[in-house]
């Protein structure tokens, strides 16, 4: 195991284990809870693979229905043995990856131990999948009441044409109904293997103690097959309807997206944790609370609390979203996608760049403060290769110019716009 | 964590709580009103008009990046309600110094920063502005509308405001929207100006830090506007009556989904020593992933994706939301009324009463894990019963509930409101 220093009193041991399966263990002294987390590098972004030299094609929402599934295989009960020990369990299914997660007070050993049982090998039966089928449905139903889901879809659908990246993580209701075990069980094979999956733990606990545990398990020691990587498919073709806008009946304020596409190939020319790094500096810089930018929409009345700007940085595709309910869609429109083109025209503002890197380093130690968030920054390490010892100087090392690859995105051919506006009485 | 060490300095009741398990410093500057309801809209603006109108940082592009030069310090107000008084925190957090190698006036910075925020915004003619009275009452309407286009919220809001339209006094919605426009700008400065004349004032820090220090940094910048004064702190009065009038109300909107509240009234008051069994009763109900609710409604009836109670121990509630289909609706609410009957009876199993305790042990564990939480339960303590927030006694009290005791205070409830969020003609009536 590898000890790295992620600050001046707190350490992160790592070892990649005999199955594959990469391990960080987080030692928190003090703190009550200890939180876990098996994440599997499969989400509802790959319907489309090649492996074994064919082009499979799955349903939408299968990486989804796994999750949900695995609640309940084998005749066991994950929540409620998990509940059993006064610990609680969930998961997450995200467009790049499914996390399984678990907190508990007492009965570490024991739960981790029937937690990566889990994971060994399914069996789902036929009355679990069609209960599933129906909660899963009522889960998709719920989106369907949300205005801003709907807007969000619309937008993903004009700048892709790639149906597993702009089809919603859940999958459609009519996909859903498909979905059978054979089918589930094909999946698991493909993705669920340890070299595909990372396992983070933090919490008051002894890295000595649980890397032994873990090495000894029965997950770590199954004969799994030789593992062959599924190669993602991924289409990103030229989209020409950059724009739209439609009146909603009801609708009591106007609702605008704007996206910044961030093309395929930025993801074969840079790693996803430099795109990450320099979109954020960069929306910072342009539309942060300390920027120019900021202050003009402020003292013009252009934006309020519901005003946002941030980013989507999924395995092989992005985006940048600025986001407002307004009164005033003529004028904020024209002033945001001039805001928008003059980050790729102009100089960054040097100032609050350099700036920035103070505020960095103050998030940076914060967030140890919280164990969920240090723990999603450490799955996300683990899961990305991202070195943490590492991670905060080459954060403060980047220069302003950088970040003119990225700064270049902002053009007019990268820009789409939904509009939902108010309906004329 | 330790318990806090409570000092005076200049007049002020000040609350340390040191510990070692944090990296931030976190300063909560809290003054109480000695009134309710009346100035509610008031309170709220302050909050964030004081926060956004500081004379020394006149601009956003000023003020953010002196807070970026402090790593980022987050500084924010709010009001909210602690018994029946309204009281504003005004709260910065910032990294600790001790993690900053070439810093070593941090907290001191951070202490003058937010001693400006409260005592020097920008004036005209010893007012608060026009402009800022506008922008507030702008951006609240503006709020309004869009909690508007997010459903679940707005049926939560519409829910609070059916549920508390019989109880006068007792609603607490900020900002209140049906009195914004009584708000003016003298209503704004008197009410600002009795922050310094009427007000109880206390300041509580959390953090790793050395007393010493942290007492000149009081005693040296706090401002002398700030003055502590005698505040009677008033307890909310909830109507309580077994042969309550259920209020059922319908309210239609183009939804595919419909959202439902019940509320519950009890007499098991905040801190008392019934409370912690309400809690489990809580959890047994629909408080866990195990609770009845979730195993009848959720996984064996599968009529809703999400459905739960949650206890809100210092309004006397306990409310359960669920979302389902329309045509179920009513199907659902039954069966919710005859699982709590069943709760009455004492129908439920040992080992879910066993994991109920623990999920609430659990809930309490982890407030000693988040500094802010930790904090908030302090202030509450000390506001309620003028007693330090014991962490480890509210975890033995909560390990001592018996099954009697649960039983015991689901029999207090009494149905208060029931209320829909859902399509018309959608429901099987």
């Amino acid at each position: 195991m590898i000890k790295k220093k992620a600050l001046k009193d707190e350490f992160i041991y790592e070892e990649t284990l005999k199955s594959g399966l990469k391990v960080a263990i987080h030692p928190k002294k003090n703190y009550k809870k200890t939180l876990v987390s098996l994440q599997v590098n499969f989400g509802g972004i790959d319907v489309c693979y090649r492996y074994d030299n064919q082009i499979k094609t799955i349903p939408t929402g299968v990486a989804h229905f796994l999750e949900h599934s695995f609640f309940s295989n084998n005749g066991r009960n994950l929540a409620e043995e998990f509940s059993k020990h006064g610990a609680s369990v969930n998961a997450y299914t995200s467009k790049s990856i499914t996390a399984y997660k678990f907190n508990c007070i007492d009965n570490l050993e024991y739960l981790l131990g029937y937690f990566l049982e889990t994971f060994i090998k399914p069996d789902f039966s036929e009355a679990s999948i069609q209960k599933e089928k129906r909660i899963i449905k009522h889960e998709l139903n719920m989106s369907d009441d949300s205005i801003h889901q709907d807007l969000h879809r619309k937008l993903k659908k004009m700048m892709y044409t790639d149906l597993g990246i702009f089809s919603d993580v859940g999958g459609t209701v009519k996909d859903v109904l498909t979905l059978d075990s054979d089918l589930l069980d094909d999946v698991f094979n493909v993705f669920y293997h340890p070299m595909n999956m990372s396992l983070t733990i933090t919490g008051d606990v002894s890295p000595e103690k649980l890397f032994k545990q873990i090495k000894d398990h029965s997950y770590n020691l199954y004969n799994w097959p030789i593992y062959k990587s599924a190669e993602r498919i991924i289409t990103d073709t030229k989209r020409t309807v950059h724009n739209y806008q439609k009146a909603i009946p009801l609708n009591d304020t106007n609702i605008i997206a704007y996206s910044i596409k961030i093309p395929n190939q930025t993801f074969i020319d840079f790693d996803r944790e430099f795109i990450h790094i320099a979109v954020g500096t960069i929306i910072s810089n342009a539309f942060g609370l300390a920027s120019k930018n900021f202050d003009i929409m402020k003292r013009q009345k252009l934006m309020n609390v519901s005003f946002s700007a941030n980013s989507t940085i999924e395995r092989d595709y992005g985006f940048i979203n600025i986001y407002v309910q307004t009164e005033h869609v003529k004028k904020y429109s024209k002033i945001i996608e001039e805001m928008i083109l003059n980050i790729g025209r102009l100089p960054l503002d040097e100032e609050l760049f350099n700036l920035d890197k103070k505020m960095i380093m103050g998030n940076y130690i914060t967030i140890f403060d919280s164990l969920s968030r240090i723990h999603d920054f450490l799955c996300n390490c683990v899961c990305e290769g991202i070195d943490i010892e590492t991670y905060l100087d080459q954060v403060l090392d980047i220069k302003i110019e950088d970040l003119d690859p990225i700064k270049a995105l902002f053009t007019k051919e990268n820009i789409y716009s939904v509009k939902y506006l108010k309906a004329v009485k | 964590m330790e318990n806090p060490i409570k000092k005076t300095i200049n007049g002020i009741d000040v609350y340390y709580i040191i510990s070692d398990k944090f990296k931030t410093i976190t300063w909560s500057l809290v003054f109480t009103h000695p009134q309710g309801l009346e100035k509610i809209n008031e309170y709220y603006f302050l909050s964030n008009a004081l926060v956004d109108n500081m004379k020394k940082y006149p601009s956003n592009v000023i003020k953010y990046r002196y807070l970026s030069s402090l790593y980022g310090l987050d500084a924010f107000g709010s009001a909210t309600s602690i018994g029946a008084n309204i009281v504003n925190h005004f709260v910065i957090t910032y990294p600790n110094e001790i993690y900053l190698a070439e810093e070593t006036e941090l907290s001191k910075k951070a202490f003058i920063f937010l001693n400006e925020m409260v005592t020097n915004p920008k004036l005209r003619n010893g007012m608060l502005t026009k402009k800022v009275l506008k922008d507030n009452l702008d951006e609240a309407k503006e709020l309004h509308k869009i909690l508007k286009s997010i459903k679940d919220m707005y049926s939560y809001y519409r829910f609070s405001k059916v549920f508390y339209q019989d109880k006068p006094n007792l609603q607490y919605n900020f900002p209140e929207n049906d009195l914004l426009d009584n708000v003016t700008q003298t209503s704004l400065m008197d009410t600002y100006k009795s922050l310094f004349s009427n007000d109880a004032v206390s300041i509580f820090v959390t953090g790793n830090f050395s007393e010493a220090k942290f007492d000149e940094i009081i005693k040296n910048n706090l401002n002398p506007m700030i003055k502590n004064h005698l505040v009677k702190k008033l307890k909310k009065q909830y109507p309580y009556n077994k042969n309550n009038e259920v209020k059922v109300i319908k309210e239609y909107d183009e939804v595919s989904q419909s959202r439902v509240f019940i509320a519950y009234l009890t007499n098991v008051e905040y801190f008392s020593e019934l409370h912690p069994a309400m809690a489990v009763f809580n959890s047994v109900f629909g408080g866990f992933d195990q609770s009845k609710l979730f195993m009848e409604i959720r996984e064996k009836s599968n009529l809703a994706y999400y459905v739960d109670s949650t206890y809100i121990p210092d309004e006397n509630i306990v409310v359960c939301s669920l979302s389902c289909e329309v045509k179920n609706e009513t199907l659902v609410v039954e069966k919710i009324k005859s699982i709590l009957e069943e709760i009455q009876k004492g129908d439920f199993t040992d080992e879910l009463f066993r994991q109920a305790k623990d999920s609430c042990v659990s809930s309490l564990n982890w407030i000693s894990d988040s500094q802010s939480q930790y904090l908030l339960q302090h202030i509450k303590a000390f506001h309620t019963t003028d007693k330090k927030y014991d962490l480890e006694d509210r975890i033995n009290q909560y390990k001592s509930v018996t099954r009697e005791a649960v039983i015991k205070v689901a029999n207090t409830l009494v149905l208060d409101t029931i209320y829909m969020y859902t399509k018309a003609g959608g429901s099987n009536d």
